[in-house]
């Protein structure tokens, strides 16, 4: 093997939308210092995929089939794997950036930004350093500054991450069984999980509440 | 004499994915991308200003879609090929697109070939220049 083959940078990519994911794959393979040595588009392919072949860093989409980016990640850290992930969405950066560095991610970046970012980003979190746009540095700069109290939020951004999930699977037109199913959460657990979104939105009963998730889920659809 | 490249406009709001279909159709030797843009009017503005022969639309823009265009190329009677391009999947969605007027659709569950084989089966109903 060419040792400077070697030495590249060896990236899983975790995206449900084949399309998207292909050209991922493309671009991070056009690049001279990484390589794509796995693609999964769910969980369980690419919890193997790491198991399997060690990759330097994982890209991952928030939204994937049957379950969330923000799961993956979560699993990672309670399996002690030091995976750096960044983690690529659609979703508000302002929502989500945050949520994603908690949870164990090494960087958040929206796919509102250019294919020159992004390669920059998978760079970033490859060398160890951790990346997200210059405005969530400085909201958790401006926060660290005024002694770690949160900013007023407002909305969803008042919800937890299991919260967010049930709100988006809500939105999305499933029922409470459904969303107990794809959460593996029992039907109750659900049940509380609606009653403190509709609370936390000041949302007065369950068809109000299904009409906001739609609207949220529509106007954050690709 | 060697045929001209196709000359493709793109329509699609999320800047990452629009750049990806650039590249993507840049890659074709028989294709050009002749515009880009992430809106309706900005489309019928290049429409007019450089006369695509393909154009590549996501069925989502910000706040209107794809079908918008179509309808507005209908009443102006350009007759332009559209590509309707979105996530849901083809048996959800082919339907409603060519009713509206498309002349094809293509999922996003699709691989990138898929679409610019589709691209390429417009070309026969591309209007002469």
């Amino acid at each position: 093997m060419n040792p400077s083959c070697r030495k590249k940078k060896r990236i899983l990519v975790v995206e449900d939308h084949p399309l998207f994911r292909a050209m991922l794959v493309q671009l991070i393979d056009q690049q001279p210092g990484m390589s794509v040595c796995g693609e999964a588009s769910n969980i369980s392919d690419a919890l193997t995929i790491i198991e399997q072949q060690a990759p330097d860093a994982a890209i991952i989409d928030l939204t994937l089939t049957g379950s969330s980016g923000l799961e993956l990640i979560k699993d990672l850290k309670a399996r002690n794997i030091q995976l750096p992930v960044l983690v690529l969405s659609m979703h508000s950066e302002r929502l989500y950036a945050e949520r994603v560095l908690h949870a164990g991610a090494k960087g958040f970046i929206s796919k509102e930004e250019t294919p020159e970012q992004v390669i920059a980003a998978i760079h970033a979190v490859t060398h160890g350093e951790i990346y997200v746009s210059k405005q969530i540095s400085q909201q958790i700069l401006e926060r660290q500054t005024r002694g770690g109290k949160p900013t007023a939020a407002t909305g969803v951004e008042l919800l937890s991450d299991r919260e967010i999930e049930v709100y988006q699977l809500m939105g999305e037109g499933l029922s409470s069984c459904e969303i107990s199913a794809r959460l593996r959460l029992a039907p109750t657990t659900v049940d509380s999980y609606r009653a403190r979104i509709k609370d936390k939105l000041g949302i007065k009963n369950a068809a109000s509440l299904y009409q906001h998730a739609a609207r949220w889920v529509a106007e954050r659809s690709v | 004499m060697p045929i001209p490249p196709k000359k493709i406009l793109i329509v699609e709001d999320h800047l990452f994915f629009r750049a990806m279909l650039v590249r993507l159709v840049r890659d074709e030797p028989d294709m050009i991308v002749c515009g880009q843009t992430d809106n309706v009017a900005d489309a019928l503005n290049l429409i007019d200003q450089t006369h695509p022969d393909v154009a590549l639309v996501d069925l989502t823009l910000s706040g209107s879609n794809g079908l918008d265009l179509v309808n507005e190329l209908s009443l102006k009677n350009v007759e332009l090929p559209v590509l309707v391009l979105s996530m849901h999947p083809k048996n959800l969605c082919a339907d409603r697109v060519i009713r509206a007027g498309a002349k094809a659709y293509v999922s996003k569950q699709e691989l990138p070939e898929a679409v610019v084989a589709a691209i390429r089966t417009l070309f026969a109903e591309a209007v002469p220049a």
